[in-house]
């Protein structure tokens, strides 16, 4: 929460010393979809965006997509911002708005592949005893798959990158109750996809 | 199960994925192109509406003082009426992309190419046309982008495999070397994945997965063609 505080008051994670005047003319030029301030901003904030999109997507490739999107849409996105989160954050949010046909597109191809896998590969051993953390992660992303989108983002913002339920509200633009309630039933889910799994 | 696993599982996500990609160069290359692309294209659009604007506030003004106006407002109110469905122009791109599509045979294609794609936008040109200038270049690239746009939505909007395949076979027919080719050939293959046309979908993979095209979807085609057993 302090960490969160601290970003209102540099609302760009500018230094201390950026006036206010240069943040709103580099908000400017970012509104005007300038190519050189859309760059500063991808320098500044890609690697946070491209995390958390590999997180939620669970494929690079379309985490790739997911962050060139998330960046071209900023200049028009931006005539909604009203400067009182990060833009980082406001970047978040972003990425989390268009990630569906993403997330589909990724769960997609992963089912094909598992598919195909199944068909091929000889059955595997029960992960019941010695999961290692890789697997546990790719168990984690195929259970994923079967939540609706709210509950997915819920969960990859509160529990992956352990963010408050007030930043996660504020992303997802939902009240904290709704966090929550997402947060319980994904929880809920995600369990039971790993049990059928033979995790315990 | 308790709690820990799924603790453990998100701790295992967390760490298994971090914000550095060997991409990010590319990615931001293709961003600040796209958006100089974008802003053009509103300069292009402000530069043609601003004159149109000004011609109608000054033929109005003049149509008033001169007590034409109800004889200009019939006139305006024709230029409204509709236009018959086959005389509508649906932009160069989209014509292009309609008649490949039409010549396409069905759902099968022979698009596939037997080497890496040029990144350059391509040049349009016609023998009797004089050579071509930058702007001839600049509405290549913007017919190549909405037409990629067609094929992109038929992708990811319809969940149809076919109806895609064929919006693929269309852009690769009318921009064999667009912008968008790579992104076009490995959807393509993804669509005859889905289609159980495993062999097809095997020879179109077997570029990306040779790193044909570099590092792009090299790791993801071997996968799916090992899983097709290749």
């Amino acid at each position: 929460m302090r960490a969160f505080g601290l970003q209102l008051v540099m609302p760009l994670g500018m230094s201390s010393h950026a006036s206010a005047n240069e943040r709103d003319e580099f908000l400017s030029r970012l509104r005007q979809g300038d190519s050189t301030a859309l760059g500063e901003a991808y320098d500044r904030h890609h690697e946070a965006v491209r995390g958390f999109a590999r997180r939620l997507v669970g494929s690079d490739d379309e985490a790739e997509d997911l962050v060139h999107e998330t960046f071209l849409t900023l200049p028009s996105a931006l005539e909604g911002f009203r400067g009182m989160s990060s833009l980082r954050t406001f970047l978040i949010s972003i990425a989390a708005n268009h990630a569906r046909h993403f997330v589909r597109s990724a769960a997609r191809r992963r089912a094909a592949m598992d598919r195909f896998a199944r068909e091929t590969a000889p059955e595997p051993a029960s992960p019941e005893h010695g999961a290692s953390d890789r697997e546990l992660a790719q168990a984690l992303t195929r259970a994923l798959d079967e939540l609706p989108i709210d509950q997915r983002v819920a969960f990859v913002l509160c529990e992956v990158e352990s963010r408050s339920s007030t930043e996660v509200a504020e992303i997802v633009d939902a009240p904290e109750a709704t966090v929550r309630t997402r947060l319980f039933h994904a929880r809920h889910k995600l369990r039971a996809a790993l049990e059928k799994e033979g995790f315990r | 199960m308790s709690d820990d696993l799924l603790r453990r599982a998100s701790e295992a996500l967390r760490k298994s994925t971090d914000g550095s990609s060997a991409r990010a160069a590319e990615t931001r290359s293709r961003l600040v192109a796209s958006a100089k692309i974008s802003r053009r294209r509103t300069r292009r659009l402000w530069m043609a509406a601003l004159p149109l604007a000004a011609a109608l506030a000054v033929s109005t003004a003049w149509a008033g003082a001169t007590g034409r106006l109800p004889a200009v407002w019939q006139a305006v109110k024709s230029l409204g009426e509709p236009v018959p469905a086959a005389h509508r122009d649906t932009g160069p791109a989209a014509a292009a992309l309609a008649r490949a599509i039409a010549s396409s045979p069905a759902a099968s294609s022979d698009t596939e190419p037997a080497a890496a794609p040029e990144p350059s936008v391509p040049v349009v040109s016609s023998p009797s046309a004089p050579a071509p200038s930058a702007s001839v270049h600049e509405d290549a690239g913007d017919a190549d982008h909405a037409a990629y746009l067609v094929a992109h939505r038929t992708h990811f909007g319809g969940g149809d495999p076919a109806a895609s395949l064929q919006a693929w076979d269309g852009y690769l027919r009318a921009f064999p070397s667009g912008r968008f080719s790579l992104e076009a050939r490995y959807n393509r293959a993804l669509c005859l994945v889905k289609l159980g046309r495993n062999a097809e979908a095997s020879q179109a993979l077997e570029p990306f997965a040779r790193g044909a095209y570099g590092t792009y979807r090299q790791a993801e085609a071997k996968a799916l063609r090992e899983a097709m057993g290749n």
